[in-house]
């Protein structure tokens, strides 16, 4: 397709393929790298074959994705005809993976065959599932047309691109719908802060159903650069990842501190490893200082540190900041940054009024990274995605994102101070209590329950379920839990109660119950 | 030695005692993801008073594997 202006992620796709055609755009360990044509190529047939199937604007194709040249173009095959991609954990419970099938109601699965992926126990007749790996679907593909789709003309800036499914507080997960405009403005930000070239190579450890995963997928793909898939076998186990990356090289790293904190702790690292690499962006976490140190004195000297700060709902990232020697000397956490340009940060109090520079107040964001909402649920979208309080004249929509910050009156750099609610991030996943709560609440056996999480010494980093239960059997527990939450989100420690400390409401006291634990 | 190495196993990554004995891998095992390897490694360490290098912790991923490599440190 010739035109200059690209206003959808499939036509920018195009350009960048084809100006980079026989550049790689996978680079696997095992050789065979993935040329930009190729992906080109194989994009615009199942992009022509999900057409073929009516699929086209607006209607959800879920995949479990495998990190490969096909589950990849799956992707942009759907951004080419405006379809709505959501790439689920295949490791969920099944009970949780229905959830997320019943919210988000695709007209197609994309899956592969894997005895411990969610698709042995999976049932439905209500949509229709392809095995991708399978000889069948490669052949079907390869008798449609390979034409960039003229379809693709019908995909305005305001499609949903994909949806990223994160934890809920009612129990039920919640589909983050962001636009192919929220991505056009996030991947021409990520091109300048870390000025992106065509020789980048970028890792893609992050898993695809996870949030990180946006900035891989876009920051590479659609900038020329190239993209090293990951897969988990290899991210368990972190000495062999750094010796296969060693073999691609990478330039840009991003993963969630605790992948650093792990590798450090596994003693995964040499000096000599990883030469090429020039840039290392962690988030979705605070990273330790003490670990963060440690890795200062490996990489320092010749890598660039930039801490990064995002909610789903915002397209990934919102905030960035470039740490120097100065801040690992000092002891407190980083600061979340400046907003990245075309952005704003409000700080505002209970009532939605603006609080004073140095007060600690809750976030709310505004910017083209404002994604649309939450997938078929109106009630929460309006609640999260409102009118700036502070802008009368219109609706101009920010989304409050329920961490408590505070901005350094010199600096006017975002602090942050906490959370307003019982969300809470582990691992970088983040995760309502709420949601862990709701399936232990639903075990007959179970009177009454508070999830806790503290990280101190005595407890480092553990998710607490405290409990008034006429059995007492941990594992029987943990096995219930199995079934329903995926495995960063079940609890470490089980704690059992005559009954949970309440407050004058009668409900039950986090607080007191943290402290009682802490004893 | 042997005992304690699989009262950890078990301890960290939540099978029962007596599979301990089997020689089961990372794949067989749900929830011997990154965290809990960690953990185990971690536990290893610190209740046997041993400090593993790099490459030998990336070659643990097995029950027999853990054994053979503790057992270099410990014996």
């Amino acid at each position: 397709m010739d035109c200059n202006y690209q206003y959808n992620l499939g036509q920018l796709f195009d350009k960048v393929a084809r100006e980079n055609s026989d550049k790689t755009a996978i680079n696997l360990f095992e050789g065979n790298d993935v040329t930009y044509n190729t992906v080109n190529v194989l994009s615009n047939k199942i992009a022509n074959f999900l057409l073929s199937k009516s699929i086209g604007r607006n209607d959800v194709v879920a995949i479990l994705n495998n990190k490969t040249a096909m589950s990849y173009s799956i992707m942009i095959a759907c951004l080419k005809i405006g379809a709505v991609y959501t790439n689920l954990d295949p490791k969920s419970p099944i009970e949780r993976f229905n959830k997320m099938v019943e919210i988000c109601n695709p007209k197609l699965l994309f899956y592969y065959s894997d005895e411990n992926n969610v698709m042995s126990e999976f049932k439905t007749d209500k949509f229709k599932s392809i095995n991708y790996a399978n000889p069948e679907f490669i052949k079907e593909v390869n008798v449609v047309g390979m034409d960039f789709p003229a379809y693709n003309r019908e995909v305005t800036a305001n499609t949903p691109a994909y949806i990223m499914f994160t934890s809920g507080s009612t129990g039920f997960p919640k589909g983050v719908v962001i636009s192919h405009q929220n991505i056009l403005n996030f991947i021409e930000w990520s091109r300048t802060i870390y000025n992106t070239t065509t020789d980048d190579v970028f890792t893609n450890i992050n898993p695809m159903h996870f949030d990180n995963s946006v900035f891989d997928f876009y920051a590479s793909l659609f900038t020329g650069a190239s993209i090293v898939p990951v897969g988990e076998n290899l991210t368990r186990n972190p000495r062999k990842l750094v010796e296969a990356l060693n073999q691609v090289l990478p330039t840009i790293w991003f993963s969630v501190p605790s992948m650093l904190v792990y590798m450090l702790n596994m003693r995964a690292l040499k000096e000599t490893d990883l030469p090429t690499l020039r840039v290392v962006t962690y988030g979705g976490e605070g990273f330790p200082k003490n670990q963060l140190r440690k890795l200062w004195k490996y990489w320092g000297h010749s890598v660039r540190f930039v801490n990064v700060y995002g909610p789903t709902e915002c397209t990934c990232i919102c905030s960035s900041y470039d740490v120097s020697a100065k801040d690992i000397e000092k002891d407190e956490l980083l600061p979340l940054g400046h907003m990245a340009p075309n952005f704003y940060g409000l700080v505002v109090n209970d009532d939605g009024k603006k609080v004073q520079l140095g007060e600690i107040g809750e976030l709310y964001i505004g910017g083209p990274n404002v994604g649309i909402g939450y997938y078929n649920d109106i009630k929460k979208t309006e609640e999260f995605f409102i009118g700036n309080p502070g802008v009368e004249s219109h609706k101009e929509i920010v989304y409050k994102s329920g961490d408590l910050v505070k901005q350094d009156p010199d600096t006017k750099m975002f602090l942050f101070c906490g959370r307003k609610d019982n969300q809470i991030k582990r691992m970088g996943y983040r995760m309502e209590l709420e949601e862990i709560e709701h399936v232990i609440n639903s075990i007959d056996f179970i009177k009454e329950s508070a999830v806790v999480y503290i990280d101190n010494k005595k407890y480092s980093s553990k998710i607490i379920a405290c409990l008034n239960s006429s059995d007492e059997d941990d594992n029987k527990i943990a096995e219930i839990l199995r079934k329903y939450l995926p495995s960063y989100m079940l609890p470490d420690l089980y704690f059992y109660f005559r009954q949970l400390p309440k407050n004058q409401n009668g409900k039950i006291d986090r607080l007191k119950l943290k402290e009682e634990l802490n004893q | 030695m042997e005992k304690k190495i699989n009262q950890i196993l078990a301890d960290t990554l939540k099978v029962p005692l007596e599979k301990t004995t089997e020689d089961l891998t990372m794949d067989d095992v749900n929830n011997w993801d990154s965290l809990t390897h960690m953990n185990l490694i971690v536990a290893i360490e610190g209740e046997l008073g041993i400090e593993l290098s790099g490459d030998d912790i990336a070659e643990m991923i097995s029950f027999n594997a853990i054994r053979s490599t503790v057992a270099k440190y410990v014996n």
